[in-house]
């Protein structure tokens, strides 16, 4: 059976630094993967390498069968694969819904002359991705605020916004980047239920790196646990839980 | 709750297009019942106008800090000036070669800009504009060097003589009108929304799909075709060009009328030029303190409204000195009570 997404060890070095060091994972069709492990054990890296924000040292990386390993961010998205970050990357000076608009730009078609001319398909456009937006905004619970601007917005919300920011783009594979970092125990389990659900409506496959490990038990199909950029166990999350190289990770040798 | 009331009466839509077609009927009587120096005025508003607005889209929208737009401005006045009086090219033709040739001069100074942050970006247009000013005084056999070049005939649309005042008058207002809509309507589109994300995180743009190289490169292509347009315009204008109108001061001035306007806001483009033309005109007696007049301006506007008229409130710094003024005050009575207590 073919996986949906295929990492090949993977290795992302900046100079002496082995970030990522040789990691191998997969995910397959509407499956959500959980990605745990300590501080500064090289998550967003692995991530960020993988969705191209970096250039990998070495690896492959295959999407749909397809070698994605060098390709840029950008380009990633018109394939289905989208992500948020892990310090929000929101568009300040916008409001919340022209953030999640944002990511309608690939799927607009207004040409430069629709623009200038204001085209009947230019209108239709613009009316279908503010629908479109207001959409999503429902689905992560932020309609009410379509209006007010991102600076204005508590922490868990822009965190919303950017994942209504990435479903706007009708990803095939999510990649969430500590989507609950900062939120209460309440907020963070709101969060993670909201992907639930969108995992079970739509089947949309995600990666869901996560700090916490507790939060990711009952939600995810299967874990990868690392540390210094290297796998120390993967596994149902349950196995992952009670791997006594990640409980030593966490807590430190004695 | 005043404030709120008047908020509220000139965010309607309604209100908005009364108050632009009262503006429009103004504009469209004026040279009838003004002076000639007041006609003037107005014309170097929409001349002026077309370069705060492109200024716009490159600064306001897409955030790069453009600090040589009268030296493209200066690329469409020569383009237009060299083609007219040396090639006997007629003006519509030379008007469509100034902006054209001027974007792809915008285009080739874009292309260093995409590898460089805002700081050091700003500090190549800087340079472009002497570049530019160094080539025009030196190079005589073409320019004429500092005495610039005179005689430029009038603005001519396909045969058509504007030569009259009041018909000069008309064609710069229906110039800049077109332009004014042409320009809002690309910002309002996904064009527009595409350089404001980049503006903004162009990590978060990218990560939509945006390719923020292809952003910068069109916000320049588009400002500098407008500053051409601009320059061909004021070369008709006038009747003569020299070096010393495009210098780095009137760079500064550009931008200062786009910082004033609001950054993101293309009529706060215009409210800035507007303000930033009448305001030397008005002073006159004041004779070279004017400028300093202009600073303390742009002093008390940092101070107080940082995002500029129009400016989205977005842009309005929560540590602006109005915030601290404010904490301080709230500082100094809560002292003031633990000490009584």
């Amino acid at each position: 059976m073919g996986y949906l997404l295929e990492v090949r060890d993977l290795k992302m070095y900046f100079g002496g630094v082995h970030a990522v060091d040789g990691i191998s994972f997969e995910v397959g069709q509407g499956e959500i993967i959980g990605i745990i492990g300590p501080n500064g054990s090289g998550k967003t890296t692995l991530i960020n390498a993988v969705t191209g924000v970096y250039n990998p040292t070495a690896g492959t990386i295959l999407f749909d069968g397809m070698d994605i390993t060098s390709k840029k961010m950008e380009n990633l998205v018109s394939l289905g694969i989208c992500r948020t970050f892990q310090n929000l990357k929101l568009h300040k000076a916008l409001t919340v819904l022209q953030n999640v608009i944002v990511g309608e730009h690939l799927a607009n078609d207004s040409n430069f002359f629709d623009a200038v001319f204001r085209t009947k398909r230019f209108r239709q456009n613009e009316k279908r991705a503010r629908e479109l937006a207001m959409t999503e905004l429902e689905k992560v619970g932020l309609a009410g605020n379509a209006s007010d601007f991102v600076s204005e917005l508590p922490y868990g919300m822009q965190k919303k916004l950017e994942i209504a920011r990435a479903l706007v783009m009708k990803p095939k594979l999510l990649i969430l980047d500590e989507p609950t970092a900062g939120m209460n125990s309440v907020e963070a389990k709101e969060q993670i239920d909201l992907v639930k659900k969108l995992n079970q409506e739509t089947g949309l496959s995600v990666i869901l790196i996560e700090h916490n490990m507790k939060l990711l038990m009952n939600s995810v199909n299967r874990v990868l646990a690392i540390d210094a950029g290297k796998e120390i166990a993967r596994g149902l999350p349950s196995e992952v839980q009670n791997n006594s190289r990640v409980i030593s990770a966490y807590l430190g040798e004695d | 709750m005043k404030k709120a009331a008047l908020k509220d009466f000139f965010s309607k839509k309604s209100t908005r297009i009364f108050l632009l077609a009262i503006l429009f009927a103004g504009l469209t009587v004026a040279p009838f019942v003004t002076n000639t120096l007041t006609k003037r005025i107005i014309s170097t508003i929409f001349i002026y106008s077309l370069l705060s607005m492109g200024n716009m889209v490159i600064g306001g929208f897409t955030g790069m800090l453009n600090l040589g737009h009268a030296a493209f401005w200066g690329v469409g006045a020569y383009i237009t000036a060299i083609l007219m009086t040396g090639y006997n090219v007629p003006f519509s033709a030379a008007f469509l070669a100034a902006g054209i040739g001027t974007a792809l001069v915008g285009l080739v100074v874009s292309i260093p800009c995409l590898r460089l942050s805002t700081d050091f970006l700003s500090l190549i247009t800087i340079a472009f504009s002497y570049i530019f000013l160094a080539v025009v005084r030196n190079w005589m056999s073409v320019t004429k060097g500092p005495q610039g070049i005179p005689g430029i005939s009038c603005i001519n649309f396909f045969g058509v003589d504007f030569s009259s005042a009041n018909a000069v008058y008309f064609v710069l207002f229906a110039v800049a009108v077109v332009s004014f809509i042409v320009i809002s309507n690309i910002t309002k589109s996904k064009f527009g929304l595409a350089m404001q994300a980049v503006r903004d995180d162009e990590l978060g743009a990218r990560s939509a799909g945006i390719k923020p190289a292809q952003v910068k490169i069109l916000s320049f292509v588009i400002g500098t075709f407008f500053a051409g347009l601009a320059g061909a315009l004021y070369a008709a204008y006038i009747g003569y060009i020299g070096p010393n109108t495009f210098t780095f001061d009137t760079s500064t001035t550009i931008f200062q009328m786009c910082i004033l306007g609001g950054l993101g806001s293309i009529p706060g483009a215009v409210v800035g030029t507007v303000f930033f033309v009448v305001m030397p005109e008005t002073i006159r007696t004041l004779a070279v303190y004017r400028v300093g007049v202009g600073g303390v301006i742009m002093l008390l506007l940092m101070l107080f409204r940082p995002q500029g008229i129009m400016g989205s409130r977005a842009f309005a710094t929560k540590d602006g000195i109005q915030e601290r003024i404010k904490n301080k005050l709230i500082a100094r009575k809560v002292a003031n009570v633990q000490k009584h207590v």
